[in-house]
């Protein structure tokens, strides 16, 4: 059995409506949700919208706290820390969070710029030019390397933006909707390259609609109002 | 750069109105009354040898003219009568007759003016003999008068004028001008430095040193007056004794008007410096807050990755030190520019320069800090939310309820100790809180406006539904946003207000100064005659003589002002305030018939009906008049004590020795030269152009102007509020007109809802600005009178053209944004529009 890198148990997630008119009336975003993911598996957490996928990434990656329950990630308890910590946690442990398309990169500066921002970021440290062309490499995305980011399509960026989270070896790579915006090609070139980074090592939770992604996971967890589905 | 410009440009604009007011109270000041005079002594090695110590201390001395010699004995030589008369021989270099230079005087010779020639009974040729008193010494203090060489009449020369007195005679004004009573000036005669010398051990030897005569500024003036008074420090080193302190007062009387009018500039400035560098703040920070948000994408995908706020904004410290050092400089320079090509003087003291250059920078320094703080602070919520927002909802109100506290004791405050006060060269108050009224008052309103339209603007957001589809669309876009939509209306409110306050104020203070002097003079010339003028018709006819004497009325003074009913009020002018009927029909009502002589009470509690007698100094009988008509003010009232006004022939008589005035309205220039020249014997001259120029009230013309910048700096402030909204709203208005088309929403209809979107902020904005600040001006005027007890006071002048001139500039702008809106809107691609990419 792998190491196990995530471990949520019983994560309940309640927002307050905010407003005079809702009386301090509550959404559960997500209800008591336990899962276990090990390293190097591509998860996907599949649902309709609304379904808490993407509150339960952003609990992961340290963006939110829960209202109740555990959240291990790496050993670290995330539902525990402060605004502070949970900051540090973000950029000091090997647990990267992949945006949205358009989001994801600065994209007044190039794609090597871009992946070696992001590792000086979270103080990766050594031959970081090095490191990046050998990611890129691998990632055959040398042809961007030197191209504005705002001149790539959606797929090309994406790719980018995982290489940005592979260099210095993320342990774990958050993705929300890595195809959202992409056409087919350019999502097919994406499950490539998670499948690929789930390969050598890295484990990858996506939060996913797409069909593809689901089918190339390792495990498919199904979230609907909240709650897990068996 | 609105701040830096606002900042330096205040600093350098009361540099500017320090080197006017130098200029102006330099040139109106005769120069030999501003010059030092060294006086030259006789003991020691003698005057030529005190007078090489003397051009010595001289030449140390900054910023003052070539020294003059001057030389005066007073000598009695007999007139044609064989009666001895007292005659001043003068000497000073440079001396003209008014146009052309002196003819050159051997030793022994003398010239004289014509009317000097006749009351000695003198011709060219004549010679005099004349009898002098030599100075006392410590060997021989009561010495015997002693003869003097003959004086032979070399030239007679025409007399020199007197209205001005020329330049080179200012000093020697008293040689040259009828006493205060019209008796004919000194007798004078002009003489050489060699005659001079003939009177040995009798005259007295000085050096006048002029400032010099080009335009200086405030810090020279300061300079010079410190180089007087190292010269009299010197001066008294080299000769043992301390010259009296007043031998430079009329430079310093000059350096304390200056320093005057720049007081009540300044302090006039403070509360416009104030409020425009916090509203200028206020759009500083949502700028800033704008610009966040403007890369959110970045800032968010920084936040993700867990790096601090201070390390986001840190990453924009190089473009926003740039932007800033760019922005404050051109600020700097613009408002360098306008206050060198627009203020009253271009002439800046290096100091202002060096401030306001220092407080630009200041001002980058503040941006820098401010805009990464913002961005540090919209990093740190867009990804760690914090969900509460603890008092957030009453905050406006909270400033609403402050701002109207301070407006409100600012107008008490106003009320209680009023604003700048002027006496004489002196400037007394001018707290911030009272001259800033007019501008917190507006703040106030446009805040308190605020606060109401913010949640009006919630409530009504599903109203227009029966109005035609553009309309309505415009409507509900500026009622969907609060908050933009009253950041519009507050910036044109504060703009169109401080603008239009900026008029009223600085024309109203012109009228002050025009008012005040048209009461105080009479009319526009008011020349003290002794005899009976003979003027040309055409100057008859706007011209009439008025009758004034002193009095008293049971202990109380009085003045009594004697008029001609038939003639005064073509040439006096009165407000229409001053009492409960025009001027003519004031005056008419002397000429009733009644038991008494009619008078009319002015500035006193007397009521029409009463009696009164008046004691008229030389006067043996009393003058009892009836009380016909009543006013608060009437042109004359030079003083707050009672003005009883009568007709002339009534003053005439009834006391031997009046005051004659006459009163001139438009004269013509050289008129009391010409008066002069027909024999008539002048006194005081009043001119209602000048006779404030000597005060620290004239600088009140100045201390209002900058805040019609103000308004203009406001109008930028708006314009770029609006703008930012309209950039902001590009995205969504793309997309949503990207659909719309499909359903006919065409060009014209898109144009109509943006005209109705940027209109009625603006018109709402304008309306309430013009408003509030007229509001605040009308309660201010009459307060911030600065001479409040010489009538009248100071009236609010409505401000027609500016308030004009702003509201048909609504439409103007109104075209200005919905084009942009429109062009904005339609330039994009749809599809990329409705994806969300551009």
């Amino acid at each position: 059995m792998n190491e196990i890198v995530v471990e949520c148990r019983g994560v309940t997630r309640r927002y307050v409506l905010p407003g005079r008119r809702s009386r301090g009336a509550e959404v559960v975003a997500l209800d008591d949700v336990a899962l276990q993911i090990p390293r190097g598996q591509l998860v996907a957490l599949a649902g309709p919208s609304g379904s808490g996928k993407s509150t339960l990434l952003a609990m992961i990656g340290a963006l939110d706290l829960p209202t109740a329950g555990s959240i291990m990630v790496h050993g670290h308890d995330v539902a525990t820390l402060t605004r502070r910590a949970r900051r540090t946690f973000r950029r000091r442990t090997a647990v990267s969070m992949m945006p949205q398309p358009a989001d994801n990169l600065l994209l007044a500066h190039t794609g090597r710029e871009n992946v070696l921002l992001a590792a000086r970021q979270r103080g990766v440290e050594g031959d970081l030019a090095a490191m990046a062309d050998e990611v890129l490499t691998s990632m055959q995305l040398t042809s961007f390397a030197n191209r504005s980011c705002a001149a790539m399509s959606g797929g090309e960026q994406q790719r980018i933006a995982l290489a940005s989270c592979l260099l210095g070896g993320a342990a774990v790579i958050l993705a929300d909707e890595p195809s959202g915006a992409l056409d087919r090609t350019g999502a097919a070139t994406i499950v490539e390259a998670l499948v690929a980074a789930a390969t050598s090592g890295a484990t990858i939770v996506v939060a996913t609609h797409d069909p593809n992604i689901v089918a190339a996971a390792n495990t498919v967890i199904r979230l609907d109002h909240g709650r897990r589905l068996e | 750069m609105l701040a830096a410009f606002c900042a330096s440009g205040t600093e350098l604009y009361i540099s500017a109105i320090g080197s006017a007011a130098a200029g102006q109270q330099l040139s109106e000041a005769c120069p030999s009354v501003t010059a030092l005079s060294l006086p030259i002594p006789l003991d020691g090695d003698g005057v030529e040898g005190s007078a090489a110590i003397v051009e010595g201390i001289a030449t140390t001395m900054p910023l003052v003219e070539a020294p003059r010699r001057t030389g005066l004995v007073s000598v009695e030589v007999p007139n044609a009568a064989g009666a001895a008369a007292r005659v001043w021989l003068v000497q000073l270099d440079g001396l003209t007759n008014g146009a052309e230079a002196m003819p050159e005087l051997a030793a022994g010779e003398i010239a004289l003016t014509e009317l000097n020639a006749q009351q000695l009974g003198a011709e060219v040729g004549t010679v005099l003999t004349p009898s002098f008193q030599p100075f006392g010494t410590a060997a021989e203090p009561n010495p015997d008068p002693a003869t003097g060489p003959a004086l032979t009449v070399a030239h007679v020369i025409p007399d020199v004028p007197t209205a001005p007195v020329p330049t080179p005679w200012c000093g020697l004004a008293w040689l040259v001008e009828p006493e205060a009573d019209g008796d004919a000036p000194p007798v004078s005669a002009i003489v050489s430095p060699s005659t001079l010398a003939l009177f040995a051990g009798a005259h007295s030897d000085s050096l006048e040193l002029q400032v010099v005569r080009r335009p200086i500024t405030l810090t020279e003036l300061r300079a010079a007056v410190a180089g007087y008074a190292d010269a009299m420090t010197a001066w008294g080193g080299a000769f043992g004794y301390e010259l009296p302190s007043d031998q430079s007062l009329g430079l310093r009387q000059v350096q304390q008007r200056v320093i005057g009018v720049a007081t009540t500039v300044d302090r006039s400035l403070q509360p416009v410096r104030l409020t425009s560098l916090v509203a200028i703040a206020g759009v500083l920070l949502a700028s800033a807050v704008l610009l966040a948000r403007e890369r959110h994408r970045e800032l968010r995908l920084l936040g993700i990755r867990g790096v601090a706020p201070m390390r986001v904004a840190a990453r924009m410290l190089p473009e926003v030190v740039l932007t800033s050092l760019v922005a404050a400089a051109t600020g700097c320079l613009l408002a360098w520019g306008l206050v060198a090509w627009l203020a009253p003087s271009g002439l800046l003291e290096p100091a202002a320069l060096m401030r306001a250059w220092v407080l630009a920078a200041g001002v980058a320094l503040v941006s820098v800090v401010a805009v990464l703080a913002a961005v540090a602070v919209v990093a740190n919520h867009l990804v760690d939310r914090i969900t509460h927002r603890p008092l957030a909802r009453f905050a406006l109100p909270f400033v609403a309820l402050a701002v109207s506290g301070l407006a409100l004791t600012a107008y008490r405050t106003l009320a209680d100790k009023g604003g700048i006060r002027t006496f004489g060269v002196e400037v007394r108050g001018g707290e911030l809180l009272a001259v800033g009224f007019p501008l917190f008052a507006l703040l106030a309103g446009t805040v308190i406006a605020g606060a109401v339209i913010g949640p009006l603007a919630t409530l009504v957001r599903r109203t227009g539904g029966r109005l035609p589809r553009a309309i309505r669309l415009g409507w509900r876009r500026v009622v969907l946003e609060a908050g933009p939509t009253v950041a519009t209306i507050a910036a044109v409110s504060l703009a169109a207000g401080s603008f239009v306050a900026a008029s009223a104020l600085s024309d109203g203070a012109r009228r002050q100064l025009v008012d005040k002097a048209a009461v105080y003079v009479g009319s526009d010339l008011a020349i003290t005659v002794y005899d009976e003028p003979a003027l040309p018709a055409d100057i008859a006819a706007r011209s009439t003589t008025v009758v004034t004497a002193g009095g008293k009325v049971g202990g109380d003074r009085v003045d009594v002002y004697g008029v001609d009913p038939a003639m005064f009020a073509s040439v006096a002018v009165l407000r229409a305030d001053a009492a409960d009927r025009p001027l003519a029909a004031l005056v008419e009502l002397l000429s009733g018939q009644g038991d008494a002589p009619a008078a009319l009470a002015v500035g006193s509690e007397l009521q029409v009906g009463d009696t009164v007698s008046v004691s008229l100094a030389g006067a043996e009988v009393p003058l009892v008049v009836e009380i016909v008509g009543t006013a608060s003010f009437f042109p004359g009232k030079a003083t707050g004590t009672t003005q009883l006004v009568v007709q002339g022939s009534v003053l005439e008589a009834a006391m031997p020795f009046p005051y004659h005035q006459l009163l001139v309205r438009d004269p013509p220039a050289g008129l009391v030269q010409s008066l002069r020249d027909q024999g008539v014997r002048v006194g005081v001259v009043l001119d209602a152009a000048t006779t404030f120029e000597a005060s620290g009230f004239s600088g009140l013309r100045w201390a209002y102007l900058p805040l019609r910048v103000m308004g203009v700096l406001f109008a930028i402030v708006a314009a770029a509020v609006q703008f930012l909204v309209v950039a902001a709203r590009r995205v969504p208005r793309r997309a949503a007109h990207a659909i719309q088309q499909r359903t006919g929403f065409g060009r014209r209809s898109l144009l109509t809802a943006a005209v109705t979107e940027a209109f009625v902020p603006l018109a709402v904005g304008a309306v309430l600005g013009l408003g509030v600040g007229l509001a605040a001006v009308r309660l201010a005027v009459p307060l911030l009178d600065p001479m409040p007890l010489l009538a009248p006071r100071a009236a609010f002048v409505m401000p027609w053209p500016t308030a004009l001139g702003i509201l048909l500039a609504i439409p103007l702008w109104t075209a200005v944004t919905a084009t942009l809106i429109v062009r904005s809107t339609t330039s994009g691609d749809p599809m990329l529009a409705l994806r969300g990419e551009q």
